[in-house]
């Protein structure tokens, strides 16, 4: 756990900077697809943080801005959410921020949100987030072959979840 | 699609916002009034919402502020409609 981590709901004072962080194409092209498909600027950002089936939180590390985190496709009958999260850009890296904004989330999740499950899938090559949804406690469900379109190429989806045990 | 900037008044724009909601996203007409939720239902996502959004812009000939794109101002035809009337001076 990094100490000084603090995820906050997404207000309209980061909606800018959330656009920013999303349209910059070394973090977008790592996004789900309706993301890599829509030009994100702050109208899509306040829609998407007042969509009932959304949750968007910035991340901060002593009180800065350090990325932002999202459960999304929250399904009430089924009770899961799809995860993601990213660094802004331009950010310097604090080893752990990400894993420990990524479980304060999902504890949010799996308490206020009464979620169930919660599941996210990565493209093969990004191996950072690989390695920090399994530190979170994510494990790795299965693999869509070719399910992601990157840089010109199909490579792999990873799909990942984790139940509230698996937090713990 | 033919729009009308502002033109013909709030019944009019009312009936393009229905027919452009109908059309893009395949609901059945007889299911839809005034107040059926869109945004809170889920029947329209982010991203379709960032496009009705636009063509309300461009039909009614107004702006949404950024704080303006929220449940009470979109929700439904309804909620749409007060808002594009206080934003043409009605």
């Amino acid at each position: 756990m990094v100490t000084g981590t603090d995820i906050e709901e997404l207000t309209p004072d980061f909606y800018a900077l959330a656009a920013h962080w999303l349209s910059d194409p070394e973090i977008n092209k790592w996004l789900y697809a309706e993301w890599r498909e829509h030009p994100a600027d702050e109208r899509l950002i306040a829609l998407a943080a007042h969509h009932p089936r959304n949750r968007l939180w910035i991340i901060t590390v002593n009180g800065k801005p350090y990325g932002l985190c999202s459960i999304g496709n929250i399904s009430k009958v089924d009770r899961s959410g799809v995860a993601w999260c990213l660094r802004g850009s331009g950010v310097k890296h604090v080893p752990a921020a990400m894993t420990t904004s990524l479980r304060k989330m999902l504890r949010v999740a799996f308490t206020d949100m009464q979620l169930r499950s919660v599941n996210a899938s990565i493209m093969a090559p990004n191996m950072a987030s690989r390695r920090m949804v399994e530190r979170a406690g994510f494990r790795e469900a299965g693999v869509l072959r070719e399910g992601f379109a990157l840089e010109g190429e199909f490579v792999d989806r990873i799909l990942f979840d984790i139940l509230p045990e698996d937090l713990e | 699609m033919t729009t009308a900037k502002g033109a013909g008044g709030v019944s009019t724009i009312k009936q393009q916002i229905i027919n452009y909601i109908v059309d893009t996203y395949g609901i059945d007409p007889s299911d839809f009034d005034d107040n059926t939720s869109l945004f809170s239902s889920g029947i329209l996502d982010s991203f379709n919402m960032v496009e009705l959004v636009s063509f309300v812009e461009e039909t009614a000939g107004i702006r949404f502020g950024v704080l303006d794109l929220n449940l009470d101002n979109l929700d439904d035809v309804g909620r749409i409609l007060r808002y594009v009337n206080s934003r043409m001076g009605g």
